[in-house]
């Protein structure tokens, strides 16, 4: 099956120091891809390349087969974005930011309104939606951030830490809605440091230490390579970057404060 | 035109205002929000209406003299210049602010994942119909006038012409000079080197700056140098061709198509730099000008334990000095006074009362930036004003460390400015010294006031500091009304006592100087006593 998503040799420099470092990988339409790795590793980094938001230093990207640093608006066309941290207009009510959003992305006004008033209702922010987006909390900010992303239902969600600030019903909806766009054969990326998630969502994982995949594959593919079929994936992330030994660290921390 | 980018062109201001506002606790409740709704709506109108009405006075204020002592031509060229250059730095700067803004507060975040290019033309629309086009004002009262002297209309028609073209001219230096000092931000490293990247690439855009309006503004060069220009040359001269354009060109048939041939030529020039200048700077200063965490090395911290009030000091160094807006907004009173003394230097110094007038037309520029920096060095805490807060520090140590660092900005800016003037008008002498001594004496206590009763009016909850924290317009106008008055008391009362003294002021300026100089550093000790006993409840 033809990648959704295709990277080969992606390098992204910043000044002195490369944040990508000759990075491959390949996600398959019709399933959900995770990238996890601890803070700094790259991960906003990838995803912003992937949405055309970033311009990559070398390599290529292919976005169903657009090069995105070449046709930006055609790859935006095609991905639902959500940022790590959720920016939007802050004295819009979020239902002034779903209408505006909704008429740059030239949605029909019926599919609009019943695909907004099924998610507000699902997420439950049906009562903040004439506040200012400025005086939401930061979980009811990051709904209104997912609604705005699926608004067009888009051929490509991308989600960097999209779980963060979400209350665990919300939660279960949003991991029940990814599966339903997987299962319409809609692509789904997405960052997140909780390992939970990743475990009982994703079909793929890729794990991202210093700019470069450090292991690829199925939960079952990542088991095998560790060497131990019985780990978790929490355990399984420490040992491949690096930080399975964890108690000389922590000693160490506890030593500074008794002395 | 598309409905969506002028929508997002007002979306741009109004969300600057909600910005600065949305965590003074008077619009945190629910009840104000539908109040603050309104407000935001009419927050454009009013501020524009403001800008416009402060720009005409000033600009008429400028022209006053001319207005009564006729109009030949070398003295219309002189208004025209002035006004028109007025017009090009109100742009300049309100365009330099305007696409900082948008980057601090990352505003073209929101729509950067949305396939639309109209965000570039919302940019160009937000500033010229909200902010940009306001500095039209500046010009208007002088083309009026001049109009209506002369008879002439096409004064008027190409007056505006001109005014907007120079508007034009004013968004797109302002544009690049904040491509140019945002730099590119990407994986920098906060540091000693990056503080000093930021402040020399300010410091030689102020400095270019400075030549600029001093050329502007140089004795005699205006009356001499513009009026000799030959025709055609002086009709398609950038800036100098202005006067001939607007004001003196086009009472013949001849002058009137070059005048339009000219105007024409520039508009498409003009027209053409800003749209290609704005793409540039949208994409640069906005679209990419947010850094991402990156790995880099591991690193240690070396700590060392300095004294409290060296530590704040540096602490108000490093936060301003970091951040090229609040590095520009710290030269702005200067940049704004420079015009006004200069003109009181060459046109206003006949009076005769020699260095004194030169210290006097100084001191708007204590008044300006004892209010303007107070402020500014409020409003750089930020959301750190919180852990201020927190910390176990007397509201005396915060009031003197940004004090001091205030003062060491202002004495920068005026021993110099203040000794060349002087040097360069009427010759030295011993007690030129005291003019920037008083000037700084005046600066300390007039700053320590300040600052101690901005301190005092934000409440001891507070998350966050901006210029709306301290109840609005208003307020900052009566700081600066406060400040002048608390200024001149010392000033006036040793002007009365020199004439009481010696009969004359302008044959003991030295007398003068002495007798301020002992009434600022009394009214410096005074603030000092009250510093000492301020509690923040």
């Amino acid at each position: 099956m033809e990648a959704s998503i295709s990277v080969r040799g992606l390098y992204k420099k910043y000044v002195d120091n490369y944040a990508l470092n000759d990075l491959n990988l390949d996600v398959e339409p019709g399933k959900i891809f995770g990238v996890l790795g601890p803070n700094g590793s790259g991960k906003t980094t990838l995803l912003k390349i992937i949405s055309a938001l970033l311009e990559r230093t070398s390599g290529s990207v292919s976005v169903r087969g657009l090069d995105p640093s070449k046709h930006k608006d055609q790859v935006k066309k095609l991905v639902g974005y959500v940022p790590e941290v959720p920016t939007m207009y802050e004295s819009l009510s979020p239902g002034e930011f779903f209408s505006f959003v909704a008429t740059v992305r030239n949605i029909e006004e019926s599919l609009v309104e019943e695909r907004i008033n099924s998610m507000v209702r699902a997420l439950g922010i049906s009562d903040s939606i004439d506040s200012f987006i400025g005086s939401l909390s930061f979980g009811t900010r990051q709904k209104v951030a997912i609604i705005a992303s699926l608004l067009h239902d888009p051929e490509i969600i991308v989600m960097d830490e999209g779980m963060n600030g979400l209350d665990p019903r919300s939660a279960k909806i949003l991991k029940e809605l990814m599966r339903s766009f997987a299962e319409r054969g809609k692509t789904v990326i997405f960052s997140t440091h909780i390992m939970d998630v990743a475990e009982s969502v994703c079909d793929t994982v890729a794990i991202l230490y210093k700019g470069r995949i450090v292991s690829t594959g199925t939960m079952d593919k990542l088991k095998e390579r560790s060497g131990k079929s019985s780990s978790n994936l929490e355990e399984i992330f420490l040992k491949l970057t690096g930080n399975e030994d964890l108690d000389p660290l922590i000693h160490s921390l506890k030593e500074s404060f008794r002395s | 035109m598309n409905s969506s980018v002028l929508f997002l062109a007002r979306m741009l201001m109004i969300e600057q205002r909600y910005q600065a506002i949305k965590k003074s606790p008077k619009y945190t409740s629910e009840v104000d929000q539908k109040t603050t709704r309104k407000k935001l709506g009419n927050f454009l109108k009013v501020s524009y209406a403001a800008n416009s009405i402060s720009f005409a006075v000033f600009s008429f204020l400028l022209i006053t003299p001319y207005i009564f002592t006729g109009g030949d031509a070398g003295r219309i060229t002189n208004i025209g210049f002035i006004v028109y250059i007025y017009a090009l730095i109100i742009s300049i700067y309100s365009s330099a602010l305007f696409f900082n803004s948008l980057g601090t507060m990352n505003l073209l975040g929101p729509v950067s994942p949305l396939p639309y290019e109209g965000r570039k033309k919302a940019v160009m629309f937000s500033w010229f119909i909200y902010n940009g086009s306001s500095a039209i004002f500046a010009v208007l009262p002088a083309v009026v006038w001049i109009a209506w002297s002369t008879g002439n209309p096409a004064v008027l028609f190409f007056g505006i012409i001109w005014g907007i073209l120079l508007i034009m001219a004013g968004f797109t230096i302002g544009s690049l000079i904040n491509a140019f000092i945002s730099g590119n931000g990407r994986g920098e490293k906060a540091g000693f080197m990056s503080t000093m990247k930021s402040t020399i690439r300010v410091i030689i855009i102020l400095f270019v700056f400075a030549i600029f309006e001093i050329g502007i503004y140089l004795p005699g060069l205006i009356p001499n140098f513009i009026p000799g220009i030959a025709f055609p040359l002086n009709r398609f001269l950038p800036l100098v061709n202005i006067p001939y354009v607007v004001f003196l060109g086009n009472q013949t048939l001849h002058g009137l198509v070059t005048d339009a041939a000219s105007s024409i030529l520039y508009l498409a020039a003009f027209s053409i730099l800003a749209v290609a200048t704005n793409s540039f700077a949208v994409e640069r200063s906005v679209l990419l000008g947010k850094s991402e965490e990156i790995f880099r090395p591991e690193k240690f911290v070396n700590y060392r334990r300095g004294s409290l009030p060296a530590s704040l000091i540096m602490k108000e160094v490093r936060i301003v000095a970091r951040k090229s807006q609040n590095v520009i907004l710290l030269f702005i009173p200067v940049i704004f006074v420079f015009p006004t003394i200069l003109s009181v230097l060459v046109y206003g110094s006949e009076g005769g009362i020699g260095n004194l007038g030169t210290y006097f037309s100084l001191i708007s520029i204590l008044v300006i930036c004892s209010s303007f920096y107070s402020l500014i060095l409020m409003v750089s805490e930020g959301s750190g004003i919180e852990t201020l807060f927190s910390l176990p520090i007397s509201v005396k140590d915060i009031i003197y460390s940004k004090s001091a660092f205030g003062l060491l900005v202002f004495s920068i800016i005026i021993i110099p400015v203040s000794l060349l003037i002087i040097g360069g008008n009427y010759g030295t002498s011993t007690y030129d010294i005291l003019v920037p001594a008083n000037l700084i004496l005046g600066f300390s206590f007039s700053s320590i006031f300040n600052i101690r009763r901005l301190l005092l009016r934000l409440p001891a909850e507070s998350t966050n500091v901006n210029f709306y924290s301290f109840g609005g317009g208003l307020f900052i106008a009566a700081m600066f009304v406060v400040t002048a008055a608390i200024v001149l008391i010392p000033v006036i009362l040793s002007v009365l006592f020199t004439i009481a003294l010696t009969g004359s002021l302008q044959s003991n300026p030295y007398i003068f100087y002495l007798l301020d100089s002992s009434l600022n550093f009394a009214a410096l000790l005074g603030v000092i006593f009250m510093t000492g006993n301020t509690v923040k409840t």
